[in-house]
């Protein structure tokens, strides 16, 4: 019942380290072990802002999978101190893009339920500078 | 002047030129030096201005420039129905402000409106004072009582500088000020409508959220149900009680949105849906409502404790009971602690420990999503299941709940 790997190796993810801020459980171990089947390594991941962004202070971290509403608290706060590092995020989101704040309106935003394999390309293609996957 | 008056008027038109053209010997009547017609133009222009202002200031301010033009008029001001302050517009350079409670005009306007008939006073020898520092002698006073579902109990034009309305302009005053009335009625309700328009699009959002929240955790389930079945028989057999205990909780949290499902309603429906006899089970706690998100993974626990005692554990026996009990402790910290005890259970077959979706809700879901302290065992008694739940905006319904 387990989605097969995707894209040309096993691993396109190697050596990446992918913060994941996802309230549901459900959602965000469906999305950890996708991601963790394919090289990555997740860090958290966190069910609210507060834990998230202690995890960006404490651990490097080369792009973020987001989920807005974290139980009626908002993950823009994490999302601003991600784009001040520079790091990649992606949102997930049950929401209309409308309720995106306009200088996030450029971030790659991917509705739920999500679709595992557009997740994977979509975390492909925000860390495609990264030198952890040039090398590969 | 007559085509000019047609012009403005367009819904009288037609019945106006005909009469005209039917009386030709009136139409010497109505040449541009009739007083008559030209009070009529000037109130015409004024109700016109008036009906097409858009928001309460700007109805003001139409109210204002319509009395200077109708009747000289300097201003108008007008009080709320909560008598919470006072509105001033004045013509001529056109401004909106807002006066204190306590100013000596408002007195005079409420008093006068709480007659409920048109008054005039004169020479009340009234000075207003603007937030601007402006001043002025308000020497005459014209108010009219208003209909308060405007949100006013009345307004009042004001004359200056010597300058006082005629008889024929005051009977056409009460005229102007109604029409106001309804225009500020009408703006509170396109107001109302557009607040109710607000919250209908973050009401839609949030149902919009919770859908497709509901369609993950669907998804997950039926995922996790496809890992653990042992054949498809059970897969079916799980996954479509484990859907309808989901879809009792949506129910519940339907009829409950505003205040949240009670738990010991929730505890209650799983086990009457599941054919528990009522002296199997005993429910003891305090009135408690879930939030939605902690309704939804409580029900789910609570159907896998119920699956659970009805293969292996007091469900099985007639003796067997389950005592389903919580308190609230407010320290250390606020905390709902919620028990799962069977009792008269001869011996927990070995399969009760395997690790199946309800372990997965007690060991991870409640500790990740509501930041629960779990512990499930099972003695010869029965299984025990203890799920401490600190008490925050995840787990308990607050007055002031999301929405956005």
């Amino acid at each position: 019942m387990r989605n097969k790997p995707v894209g040309e190796h096993d691993t396109p993810l190697a050596g990446l380290r992918v913060l994941v801020v996802e309230d549901d459980y459900f959602i965000a171990e469906e999305i950890c072990s996708t991601l963790r089947e394919h090289g990555a390594e997740i860090v958290g991941p966190s069910p609210d802002v507060e834990q998230g962004l202690r995890l960006i202070e404490s651990r490097p971290i080369d792009c973020a999978v987001l989920d807005i509403n974290l139980q009626g608290s908002f993950a823009f706060g994490i999302a601003n101190e991600l784009r001040q590092r520079g790091t990649p995020a992606i949102f997930v989101t049950g929401y209309d893009v409308s309720v995106l704040p306009g200088e996030f309106k450029s971030f790659a935003r991917l509705e739920k339920p999500v679709n595992l394999r557009v997740l994977l390309q979509t975390v492909q293609a925000a860390c495609a500078g990264h030198p952890a996957l040039q090398e590969s | 002047m007559l085509s000019r008056l047609v012009a403005e008027l367009p819904g009288g038109a037609y019945r106006i030129r005909a009469s005209a053209e039917a009386q030709p010997e009136s139409r010497a009547m109505t040449s541009a030096d009739s007083p008559d017609l030209d009070l009529s133009r000037r109130l015409n222009s004024g109700l016109r201005r008036i009906a097409s202002a858009r928001g309460i200031y700007a109805v003001f301010l139409a109210t204002a420039t319509a009395a200077q033009e109708l009747a000289n008029a300097a201003g108008v001001c007008a009080v709320p129905a909560d008598r919470s302050h006072c509105v001033i517009a004045t013509s001529g350079k056109g401004s909106v402000s807002t006066l204190d409670p306590s100013s000596s005009l408002q007195q005079l306007v409420t008093g006068a409106a709480a007659a409920g008939e048109t008054i005039v006073q004169h020479r009340p020898l009234m000075e207003v004072e603007l937030p601007s520092g402006q001043r002025f002698l308000a020497e005459t006073l014209l108010t009219v009582p208003v209909s308060t579902d405007s949100g006013y109990l009345g307004l009042a034009f004001f004359w200056r500088d010597g300058l006082t309305p005629s008889a024929a302009e005051l009977t056409l005053l009460p005229g102007l000020a109604w029409t106001t009335c309804l225009a500020l009625k009408s703006q509170r309700h396109e107001n109302q409508l557009q607040h109710a328009r607000i919250e209908q699009r973050s009401q839609i959002a949030e149902i919009e959220h919770r859908a497709r929240n509901l369609l993950a955790t669907i998804r997950s389930i039926v995922r996790r149900s496809g890992q653990t079945a042992e054949s498809p028989d059970e897969f079916a057999s799980h996954l479509e009680a484990r859907i309808s205990a989901l879809a009792r909780t949506q129910g519940a949290l339907l009829i409950d949105q505003q205040s949240g499902p009670e738990l010991e309603d929730l505890i209650r429906a799983e086990l009457t849906a599941n054919a528990v006899r009522e002296n199997q089970f005993i429910i003891t706690g305090p009135s408690w409502r879930l939030a939605p998100r902690a309704a939804e993974t409580m029900a789910l626990t609570l159907h896998e404790l119920t699956m659970n005692a009805l293969k292996f554990g007091a469900f099985t026996r007639p003796d067997g009971r389950v005592e389903v009990s919580w308190t609230i402790e407010s320290s250390p910290a606020p905390t709902l602690r919620w028990r799962w005890t069977e009792s008269n259970v001869r011996s927990a077959p070995a399969s009760a420990h395997r690790r199946g979706f309800g372990m997965e809700l007690i060991e991870r879901v409640l500790p990740y999503e509501l930041g629960a302290v779990t512990r499930y065992s099972i003695a010869d008694g029965g299984a025990h299941c203890e799920i401490d739940l600190p008490i925050n905006e995840r787990t308990a319904v607050t007055i002031d709940r999301i929405p956005l």
